[in-house]
């Protein structure tokens, strides 16, 4: 019984020891919003609102919601941007270079030694990489008139690696192609 | 040397079934590498290949930048004027018109709608942090010959040939200025709305933005709306094209649509609390 006294006292204290740092804090602090905020009044004191189920500017919500998946490209006429649709499905040339999620040409820029060694690498490549080593080096060489150029495959991850950077150049020639 | 036969010999088994040798399956040769340890009395423990005396003995090292009783390098000069207030400085990340025909291309960016950060940031490749002082894009004009699609677009920084691009397209752009709070409910509205708190105002440009915000050249949203049609005009001339008449245009209700100076989201009233759970709006009863 004494004990539950006690602890009721020390309840009271507390709250009036809250109100008296509130009083003591009433410039709104900085980083606080507990210091900061106003205590709360009675009901009468706030304006009257109303909760609307369906209204009319849900459509303003909806449009900033982000959409959960990568929306799919829409069929045009053209594409002003350079940017193409994935055409072919690697049945005619014996190899396939998948799209990635973006539906972008995965064709990146290796930059190592404080960007002194530059190397192209197209990833995701399905089938024949073999023949498609040889298309790609065929293309960079004739960019760069007949200059040989060297190259190296990863069967395994399905990478082809060209020195140099060509990126420009292999992006466009698989755009090309379709792929 | 029979082991180092059978190494060899086990490494040519293996190779066999490995695919391929490359620089990544491959370690140094069986003691090839000297062994690390420290020797101790006579056998090596003597400078243990830290020298005679000195700092490199001891490891001692001077501080960073001491240059032995010169005057050091980072003092050496007295003031770095274009230095002056880079913290706070408000950073405008790019993105280029090129860029934003890929979004449209892409299908990322709905162009029946009005553009502003939140579309951006919704389409996922763009990101904003208005913590490291990022106040907004800045559109700039590379691919600007590739650029063809018709927008209703709100940036925080645009130069004149990117203002003409949009234009001669018949498009509409507006730079309006968004101070971090309303910049940070922008960057992603479901989270914010997920806080459940009632949206607040927009505030007003601080003062060194005010002059570009007022200015029609720069389509700011605090200038006078005749002045910007009358500016577009004279871009049209500057340019040399010929401007496409809004007023007739079927999007038209889209591309005049714009925000309040007050407003942070489109269609959306300062005041009001959004429940995206139970899809509901509580609205002041007036």
């Amino acid at each position: 019984m004494a004990a539950s006294g006690k602890a009721l006292l020390g309840s009271s204290l507390c709250q009036k020891l809250t109100q008296f740092t509130r009083n003591l804090y009433s410039q709104p602090a900085l980083l606080s919003s507990f210091r900061s905020s106003r205590q709360v009044q009675e009901l009468e004191k706030y304006p009257e609102v109303e909760v609307v189920a369906n209204p009319p500017e849900w459509r303003f919500v909806e449009r900033l919601l982000p959409p959960e998946t990568v929306p799919q490209p829409v069929a045009q006429k053209d594409y002003p941007s350079g940017w193409r649709p994935q055409t072919e499905d690697g049945s005619k040339a014996g190899y396939y270079v998948a799209r990635t999620k973006n539906h972008m040409v995965p064709v990146y820029l290796q930059t190592r030694f404080r960007g002194q060694r530059r190397i192209t690498v197209v990833r995701r490549v399905q089938g024949d990489i073999w023949a498609l080593e040889k298309d790609l080096r065929s293309a960079v060489e004739k960019s760069r008139n007949g200059k040989l150029c060297a190259t190296r495959v990863n069967e395994l991850s399905g990478q082809i690696h060209i020195h140099g950077d060509h990126v420009d150049v292999l992006r466009d020639y698989l755009k090309e192609r379709g792929f | 040397m029979a082991h180092l036969r059978e190494t060899s010999d086990k490494a040519l088994k293996l190779l066999r079934t490995l695919p391929r040798v490359q620089i990544g399956n491959l370690r140094p040769n069986p003691n090839s590498k000297q062994n690390d340890k420290r020797g101790r009395a006579q056998h090596g423990g003597d400078k243990h290949g830290a020298g005679n005396k000195g700092s490199g003995q001891r490891q001692n090292f001077m501080r960073l930048g001491y240059e032995t009783g010169n005057q050091p390098f980072y003092l050496r000069f007295p003031y770095e004027p274009y230095y002056k207030g880079h913290h706070m400085k408000r950073q405008y990340p790019p993105i280029s018109l090129l860029q934003l025909q890929v979004l449209i291309d892409t299908n990322r960016i709905d162009t029946s709608q009005p553009i502003d950060i939140s579309t951006l940031c919704n389409s996922g490749l763009l990101k904003l942090k208005p913590a490291e002082l990022e106040y907004g894009f800045q559109l700039t004009d590379d691919g600007l010959d590739n650029f063809k699609a018709k927008i209703n677009i709100e940036v925080q920084h645009a130069s004149e040939a990117v203002i003409a691009a949009i234009e001669k397209n018949g498009g509409v752009i507006r730079t309006a200025y968004y101070d971090p709070r309303s910049l940070h409910m922008l960057v992603n509205p479901k989270k914010w709305f997920q806080k459940g708190v009632p949206i607040p105002s927009r505030m007003l440009p601080p003062q060194d933005a005010v002059d570009y915000y007022t200015n029609p050249k720069n389509r700011g949203y605090l200038a006078n709306p005749e002045e910007i049609s009358q500016d577009r005009l004279v871009l049209a001339q500057k340019y040399g094209y010929e401007l496409p008449k809004i007023e007739k245009d079927s999007a038209y209700e889209m591309l005049t649509t714009a925000k309040d100076p007050r407003q942070v989201f489109y269609g959306l009233e300062p005041g009001w609390l959004v429940n995206i759970v139970d899809k509901t709006i509580t609205k002041r009863k007036d």
